[in-house]
């Protein structure tokens, strides 16, 4: 059972007031000397029994009075799925979402999957379904997608693209899922419309549910947890990350395994790691609920690839991690030129391009591309981990839009100075800036010696900053020295978002950053190639572009790399030499690249859909690979069931009036709530105001007869 | 037991209005009472009066006034003219002073206040007809006993013994009606005041002695007329006044059961009374004294006399 208004639900202390009240008038009864009472006495014995039965009926009565209207003024519901299994049989719009992720092929007792019984159910929902039911089925696993033309009320059809369920190493994806299903449902011609959710009902995929719903609200939610509240014993292999043995011989990894155990009892494993062709184990004790590291140093020289093992349990997917010894995702950095020229020292991003593809030691690797802004198109931003702003100039409506969303959508933003960034052409930044600009200050001429003295340099930093912090303590860093002849100048006031990060001489601002949604935005006020400052030219130039890149793409924010996702688009660094590129999959697949890319440039991959050892080559020569590792998602392994209150705002969400209404034919008739709330939902208040009633004719038919 | 005080002001035993309703009225007994003095009642003995009784031939002794002389000359005897004697009433009340009279309604006399109004009332009037009371009160036992007198300043007595009585204790009728039967050795009226809120089985026994030394009893039956309704609503706690009991109850929810006893209550003192050839009069302190006193004189033999 369920409140509308639980907070109300303290009003029922007020069933205490008749009982305060009865206390009261005992203590405030009126002494009174009396000379008969010797027969008020024989009176009072007579029917004392009666009457104090029928005095405490009425205290009770009045108790439970009060105590039911407060009750009722909680509004209290059943669920639908409290009540009973979901019944489709009535005429109206039935969109049934399937969780067909990776934690449905996990074993039930029985031995069926829990696919098997979501599609189970799925086909006993369509086979009741009445001559004006209408199914649609949607898949839940990302990418969501609607396996039926929209509503049908062909069941042969919604049972076909039953069939069409499989199971696949996906992640659940609800929000697009009933997304999906909600814009099917607003094509209902009845007035009924209900989602029917059958999966695990795992809390994961239940975040981000709250809304708001861009389709008619739907009228009923029935949610099916095919475990049936069941705990599924599982424990997975969380994370590999593999670093060069300290100390230990040449080539020599040391690889560090994290083990979570996401059952309810402690679990010991068997954990196994394969790195080439050597294999390694050792017995893992993991609490229950809780992650284990163990490391494992290997000596495997020339491995590029590995996977780490545990015994398989009920979810084997999870129960291997593959990973490679480079297997650290790049990030996808687009640099943008804003004054392109054609001697490439003199060009913006001279000296951007080649530090961008400078090897660091975090095994973070940058996947540069690169566009002038004149070329640049909204749609090439939004698949970037990171999009450098070189001495932009004025932003068209498109590209502000695209970048604005980008970075709200958790993407990074790096803008740098230059003579096409002036007070005029910033105003098309918009919201991107992390402080407005003020002014273009030129203190110094570049090689002029006298102006040596009245150029800028870096004064002060935020070392606590994760870009800076690699310059703490280095007392002769280069970034220090570099010199600063122009930069534009900023407003550091009144951006609550914003803070600066390094300050010229004299507390100019020189690197400033805010926050936008999701994502960062940072700033250098002077240039990257060699117009404004020298800083390109410094040794500390690299780490700073690097770390700036690794910060906004928030690759520093990540304990360990996952690597790839099964079923997510992937940007890879394709192999070198030249010629077409073949995708190896881990089935024997092979997929061909007629496109053939060029060494340094990366290559988006959208069929990296099952977890395994991938291979990218170039056709013809076996030694160009790019070896790919692709997991499952991780966040599927954990089988904590999602609560009940999160499920009751998500009917709520999606069965609230949005503003939107239903396009319904006027000749249908309005569906009817008896006891049934237009949000699907069981009123039992109505009940209970009725009994109220009664409740209040017979404790006045008792205070009569008293 | 409870003590009641009598209230601070000052009693009113005698009812002016009462009074005046009753002048010209006088209390006759309705049976022969013996008398010292002469009154309105018959009495066994015969004597000096006007009412001509029967003749009776001269005997040496005789008065002489009382020669008929007419028969002398008629029959040539002397014959004596005899009269027959009327002598004045002597009456007691008898007066319960235990603490249950103590009962009176808010802002109106309680029983014994009442009570004793009844009694000065009976007193004015007897006494104004050379009639003798005198005053017996008792609780759980004589408290006081003031013999009958006829005097005129026997008024005086009266009232300062009931104005300083004290209500207390329990009823013991039975004790004040043996003081009663000390004292009425001659014939004459008995007047009881009592609410019977105790043994109403013995003193009944007591009284058909009295009925039968030729004594007339009549019981007056004092209720106060929260006692005859019981109209209170708010929840009560009832404390006894002869007793300790105590009882918290909403009076509404046992008024109907109460009034049953009290009605039983009533009828067996009525019944008793009938059964010991008492006279009974039901006494509600709502009523005017003046119309409880009249009441007992129409059924007693009141004769109102012209002007």
């Amino acid at each position: 059972m369920e409140f509308g208004n639980a907070a109300l639900l303290a009003g029922m202390a007020l069933g205490a007031i008749p009982v305060i009240i009865h206390l009261i008038n005992r203590q405030r009864a009126k002494l009174r000397h009396f000379a008969a009472i010797e027969f008020l006495l024989l009176s009072d014995k007579r029917i004392a029994r009666r009457l104090k039965l029928k005095q405490l009926l009425v205290l009770a009565l009045r108790v439970l009075l009060l105590a039911a209207l407060a009750f009722a003024l909680a509004k209290p519901y059943v669920a639908p799925d409290q009540l009973a299994a979901p019944d489709a049989s009535a005429p109206g719009g039935v969109a049934i979402v399937i969780d067909d992720s990776l934690s449905m092929q996990a074993v039930a007792d029985d031995g069926e999957t829990y696919l098997d019984k979501a599609v189970a159910r799925a086909r006993e929902l369509v086979d009741a379904g009445g001559a004006r039911t209408s199914f649609a089925i949607v898949a839940a696993g990302a990418p969501a997608r609607l396996l039926t033309s929209g509503l049908t009320y062909d069941k042969a059809a919604a049972e076909r693209a039953l069939d069409r369920v499989t199971p696949g190493a996906r992640r659940a994806d609800f929000v697009a899922a009933i997304t999906e299903a909600g814009r099917a449902l607003s094509q209902s011609s009845e007035p009924r419309r209900q989602l029917v959710l059958i999966g695990d009902q795992q809390a994961a995929a239940w975040a981000d549910l709250g809304g708001p719903w861009t389709f008619v609200p739907v009228t009923e939610v029935d949610v099916v947890d095919v475990r049936e509240g069941k705990p599924v014993e599982n424990a997975a292999v969380e994370d590999v990350a593999v670093r060069r043995a300290d100390g230990a011989a040449p080539g020599a990894l040391e690889v560090a395994v994290t083990v979570a155990n996401h059952g309810a009892a402690d679990r010991q494993v068997k954990l196994e790691v394969e790195l080439g062709d050597r294999v390694t184990a050792d017995l893992v004790a993991v609490p229950a609920g809780e992650k284990v590291e163990k490391r494992f140093t290997i000596n495997a020289p020339g491995a590029v690839r590995g996977v780490a093992r545990i015994d398989p349990d009920a979810l084997p997917a999870d129960d291997a991690f593959f990973f490679t010894v480079a297997q650290s995702r790049a990030l996808n950095v687009l640099v943008v030129n804003g004054a392109p020229r054609g001697m490439p020292f003199l060009d913006e991003i001279f000296f951007l391009r080649a530090a961008l593809r400078v090897p660091n030691p975090q095994d973070m690797p940058l996947a540069p591309v690169f566009a002038t802004s004149a070329e640049l198109r909204p749609a090439q931003i939004a698949p970037m981990d990171v999009v450098i702003l070189a001495n932009v100039g004025g932003l068209t409506q498109e590209q502000d839009l695209a970048l604005e969303n980008f970075v709200r959508a958790g993407g990074g933003l790096f803008i740098t100075g230059g003579d096409e960034l002036t007070p005029e052409s910033a105003r098309s930044y918009g919201a991107l800036l992390p402080y407005p600009i003020r002014d273009v200050k030129n203190v110094a001429k570049p090689g002029d010696p006298k102006s040596a003295l009245s150029a800028l340099t870096l004064s002060s930093a935020d070392f606590g900053h994760p870009v800076m912090e690699v310059f703490d303590g280095v007392d002769d860093a280069s970034l220090f020295k570099a010199q600063v002849f122009s930069y534009v100048l900023v407003d550091p006031a009144g951006q609550a978002d914003a803070k600066v990060v390094a300050s010229y001489t004299g507390g100019v601002p020189a690197i400033v950053e805010s926050t936008l949604g999701q994502g960062r935005v940072m700033l250098l006020t002077t240039t990257v190639d060699r117009d404004w400052s020298d800083l390109a030219i410094r040794s500390s130039f690299v780490p700073l572009v690097q770390r700036v890149c690794q910060y906004l793409g928030h690759a520093l924010d990540r304990k360990g790399g996952l690597g790839y996702i099964a079923g997510e688009s992937a940007r890879v660094r394709v192999p070198p030499g030249t010629g077409p590129l073949r995708l190896l999959r881990p089935d024997g697949g092979t997929v061909d690249y007629e496109q053939s890319a060029s060494d340094g440039d990366a290559l988006f991959l959208d069929n990296l859909d099952m977890p395994g050892q991938y291979t990218l080559e170039r056709a013809g020569d076996k030694k160009a690979v790019t070896p790919i590792a692709v997991n499952a998602d991780r966040r599927e392994s954990d089988f904590q069931p999602v609560a009940s209150e999160l499920v009751a705002q998500t009917k709520a969400a999606l069965t609230r009036d949005n503003g939107i209404l239903p396009e319904l034919d006027p000749a249908e008739p309005a569906l009817v709530a008896s006891g049934v709330g237009a949000e699907g939902r069981t009123l039992l208040w109505p009940y209970i105001l009725a009994a109220l009633f009664l409740l209040f004719g017979a404790e006045a038919w008792l205070v009569v007869k008293s | 037991m409870a003590v009641l005080a009598p209230r601070k002001t000052e009693r009113r035993l005698i009812d002016p209005t009462a009074l005046a309703r009753l002048r010209g009225v006088t209390l006759r007994a309705r049976r022969v009472v013996d008398g010292i003095l002469q009154g309105l009642h018959r009495s066994p003995h015969q004597g000096a009066s006007v009412e001509f009784a029967e003749h009776k031939e001269y005997a040496p002794g005789d008065e002489i006034r009382h020669v008929d002389w007419k028969a002398y000359a008629r029959f040539d005897k002397y014959y004596v003219k005899k009269f027959e004697q009327e002598t004045n009433l002597q009456a007691l009340a008898v007066l319960d002073c235990s603490a249950s009279m103590g009962y009176g309604a808010d802002g109106v006399l309680t029983k014994y206040d009442y009570a004793a109004v009844l009694v000065t009332t009976l007193a004015h009037l007897l006494l104004r007809q050379q009639d003798a009371i005198g005053l017996v009160k008792y609780a759980d036992e004589v408290s006081q006993v003031l013999p009958p007198r006829a005097r005129a300043n026997h008024m005086g007595h009266l009232v300062e013994a009931l104005d300083k009585a004290k209500v207390k204790g329990g009823t013991n009728l039975e004790a004040g009606l043996a003081a009663v039967v000390e004292f009425s050795r001659r014939r004459g009226m008995v007047f009881v005041f009592s609410d019977f809120f105790g043994d109403a089985e013995r003193p009944f026994g007591m009284m058909r002695q009295l009925v039968g030394r030729g004594q007339q009893v009549t019981v007056f039956h004092v209720l106060d007329g929260d006692e005859l309704t019981l109209p209170f609503d708010e929840m009560t706690l009832f404390e006894g006044m002869e007793s300790k009991a105590r009882l918290l109850v909403e009076p509404r929810l046992v008024r109907k059961a109460y009034l049953a006893k009290m009605a039983e209550h009533q009828e067996e003192i009525r019944r008793r009374c009938l059964e010991s050839q008492v006279g009974y009069q039901l006494v509600d302190t709502r009523e005017a004294p003046g119309d409880i006193v009249l009441r007992l004189l129409k059924s007693g033999g009141a004769d109102r006399k012209a002007g």
